[in-house]
């Protein structure tokens, strides 16, 4: 997803959960953040790289794609873009080593999200923003994986649009760098075809360009592990459940429900904006944030702020070592850790090694990577590990 | 398997199967075919076993070795334009480009079928003496590796000529 | 490309300009290092990518393609090895086609990259062009040996080159984030 519905449409489905307006703008920031959380960006304000949420294009074009490289890949873009939806699957044939990529498929309303959503329960507002966003990326990027592999999220020519009124379009694909998709044509960017297995080109929904990031478009491909079977992507649909079913989760880490379950929406909270959020959704354009912030300024009344990634850094960078986690990039930080340990270590207890290891810490104390001692610091404080 | 509880037709889905194969076969034979020719040439213009057979003792015969060569120029260039044909219809088919009708095309990669089965014959029962063991590996792997992509190919096309009746 | 990739081309370029060398150095000795290296790459490249179809690949849409390319290569590397006891003009004439090939394979690649706007088309037809041309001229003179181990050479040369200059190059790649 983009912009428009990580920011705006997050700061309205906040809105309609029940927050205020500044809680919103704190969780829609920080939902538009995870795209932004570079190890770059943690260097440049001397923060545990280990809490990067996305990696930008210079660092994937200069990262390794041996063993720890691609385990550090897949930890950060299968815990917060690409959700594993179901890492037991049992429906797949073949050696481990396919087994372990297929299983790393995302999509909506499996164990992980709920495991996502419970873990931002009493913690704050930047890890609620940075759980909306893990949400909503499971409806959009469904059907891809966040590690790179080609036998997984290679695509075929087989891709046609499926306009609204009825007929079908071939979609073709272009390699053009700064060219903008051309939607009275159907002609998108994309990345190029690239045979080796742990191309940085086969991570993601690359092969399919921005195609899941459109709220707008339903279309029909042959995904690469799909035996021929032709998927249906209906974008409005999926992004409509994604929008209420951040409503809904919100309203339970707000505390309005005390449990939260999967494939569950708030459709009661949008009845009398249906109409306007459907055709918000289906608008024909690259990018909908005014129509969402529009909304947005409605529903609250208030003005949004433009999203600035450096809004929160000198707070950050001028205050003291022991109050920095107090912060709102401190608490950001925390709650990507929490996310990144979270699934890195679902992943690994499913006997899948791909997002590397991981370690209990209750039975044999802290190991691994000295970032994530900043988590245990803030669990014991919280006295989650008594 | 399909996890999005979407079901395709299951003509449908072997129907995608086999047309897609029919393309990257397609393609395959025509490389079998590029390398095929490239290495009768090289077996007529360089000295080797076969070619003392083929010139049946008239290597010093410029106006012979012109006229094996034309020979072997002719059907080469046959064998060229039947893999070329053969191959981009294949590709035509699979991708859904080919608006006649299948009858001849059919008929035509039986017919590589059986020539490819006649090349394995004499490889099995004539070429033998001919060569060592390290040529005859090789070659081996080679034809057997055309045979098979000759087989997916009629195999395929086949398949999408009754799938294709079956989805209408 | 990553760092490590960059001297993993900048390595393989200065290999192929030590193998010139060597072929201009001895023409008749020379050649059987350079067959008896393509021949072990070949053969490894092929089975490398069978055994990769039969774990992976044949559970993918399209992914008979890798089949027919490991095959292809494995030929090419058993060819190869069976060329190492044979006359020397033999196993030229092997080395000259597949520079051949490689170079219409460049080619093809820079067709696909120019119908996908891909601004690297012009330099990947620019190398298939070279290496043809540079493969039809040894083709051309294949009955002198020591001519076509200096022109061999020549495009073993180029290709350094082009390695080389792969090594240094800016990477600008599409990624969709």
């Amino acid at each position: 997803m983009q912009k428009d519905f990580h920011y705006y449409a997050t700061y309205c489905a906040a809105f309609l959960a029940g927050y205020t307006h500044e809680e919103c703008m704190q969780i829609c920031y920080s939902a538009q953040f995870v795209d932004c959380c570079s190890q770059t960006f943690l260097e440049n304000i001397h923060a545990p790289k280990s809490a990067a949420t996305t990696q930008l294009p210079l660092e994937l074009v200069n990262c390794r794609t041996d063993l720890l490289g691609l385990q550090n890949i897949t930890r950060i873009w299968a815990s917060f873009h690409f959700l594993p939806r179901d890492l037991k699957n049992p429906n797949v044939k073949g050696l481990p080593r396919y087994k372990n990529k297929y299983r790393l498929i995302c999509g909506p309303n499996g164990d992980l999200i709920k495991k996502t959503v419970e873990l931002a329960k009493g913690e704050s507002l930047p890890a609620v923003g940075l759980a909306m966003h893990v949400l909503a990326d499971t409806w959009a990027h469904q059907y891809f994986a966040g590690t790179p592999s080609l036998v997984i999220n290679n695509t075929t020519t087989h891709f046609y649009e499926l306009l609204p009124d009825g007929t079908e379009r071939k979609i073709t694909f272009r390699h053009s760098a700064g060219t903008p998709d051309d939607l009275s044509q159907s002609l998108y960017t994309a990345s190029l075809f690239q045979g080796n297995e742990n191309s940085i080109m086969n991570l993601g929904h690359g092969r399919a360009g921005h195609l899941p990031d459109y709220s707008f478009i339903r279309y029909k491909y042959l995904p690469a592990w799909g035996h021929y079977q032709e998927i249906v992507k209906d974008n409005p649909a999926d992004y409509l459940h994604a929008f209420t079913q951040m409503i809904y989760a919100m309203q339970y880490l707000r505390g309005s429900l005390d449990h939260f379950e999967t494939d569950r929406y708030a459709e009661e909270c949008i009845t009398g904006l249906r109409d306007r959020i459907q055709s918000l959704l289906t608008k024909r354009q690259l990018d909908s944030s005014e129509d969402w912030r529009q909304l947005g300024e409605e529903l609250s009344g208030k003005p949004i702020e433009d999203f600035s990634i450096t809004r929160y850094e000198e707070a950050y960078l001028n205050a003291p070592a022991e109050e920095k986690s107090s912060t709102f990039l401190g608490q950001f930080i925390l709650a990507a850790l929490a996310q990144k340990s979270m699934v890195t270590g679902q992943i690994f207890q499913s006997g899948n090694h791909l997002a590397g290891y991981a370690v209990d810490y209750k039975r044999k104390g802290f190991r691994g990577i000295r970032d994530f001692a900043k988590l245990i610091e803030h669990k014991l404080e919280k006295e989650d590990f008594k | 398997m399909n996890d999005t509880g979407l079901k395709n037709p299951d003509q449908l889905v072997k129907l995608r199967k086999y047309e897609n194969t029919l393309v990257i076969s397609g393609q395959a034979f025509i490389a079998f075919g590029m390398w095929s020719v490239v290495k009768i040439f090289l077996q007529t213009l360089l000295p080797n076993p076969q070619r003392t057979i083929l010139l049946d003792g008239h290597e010093g015969n410029p106006l012979y070795l012109f006229m094996v060569l034309t020979i072997e120029v002719i059907l080469c260039g046959f064998d060229i334009v039947f893999r070329i044909y053969i191959g981009k219809t294949a590709i035509a088919i699979g991708r859904g480009n080919h608006r006649k009708s299948m009858h001849f095309y059919l008929f035509l990669t039986s017919l590589a079928f059986l020539i490819e089965l006649a090349s394995i014959y004499e490889y099995l029962f004539y070429e033998a003496p001919l060569v060592d063991w390290n040529d005859r590996i090789a070659t081996g792997f080679v034809l057997f590796s055309s045979f098979l992509c000759t087989t997916d190919l009629i195999v395929s096309a086949w398949k999408v000529r009754k799938y294709r009746r079956e989805v209408g | 490309m990553n760092a490590f990739q960059r001297f993993k081309s900048l390595f393989i370029g200065l290999f192929d300009i030590f193998l010139c060398a060597l072929l201009l150095y001895n023409p008749n000795e020379g050649y059987q290092l350079v067959i008896a290296i393509l021949t072990f790459s070949l053969l490894f490249y092929g089975f490398r990518l069978l055994v990769y179809y039969f774990t992976m690949a044949i559970h993918m849409v399209g992914g008979k393609m890798i089949l027919y390319r490991g095959t292809i290569i494995l030929d090419m590397g058993l060819l190869a090895y069976a060329l190492t006891d044979v006359p020397k003009i033999y196993v030229f004439a092997y080395l000259i086609i597949i520079h051949l090939f490689s170079g219409l394979f460049h080619i093809l690649e820079a067709r696909e990259a120019r119908q996908q706007e891909a601004a690297s088309w012009r330099r990947k037809f620019f190398h298939g062009m070279l290496n043809v041309i540079l493969a039809l001229i040894c083709l051309i003179n294949i009955r002198n040996s020591s001519t076509i181990a200096y022109i061999y050479s020549l495009s073993l040369f180029t290709e350094a080159l082009f390695r080389i200059s792969y090594a240094f190059r800016k990477t600008a790649i599409i990624y969709i984030p």
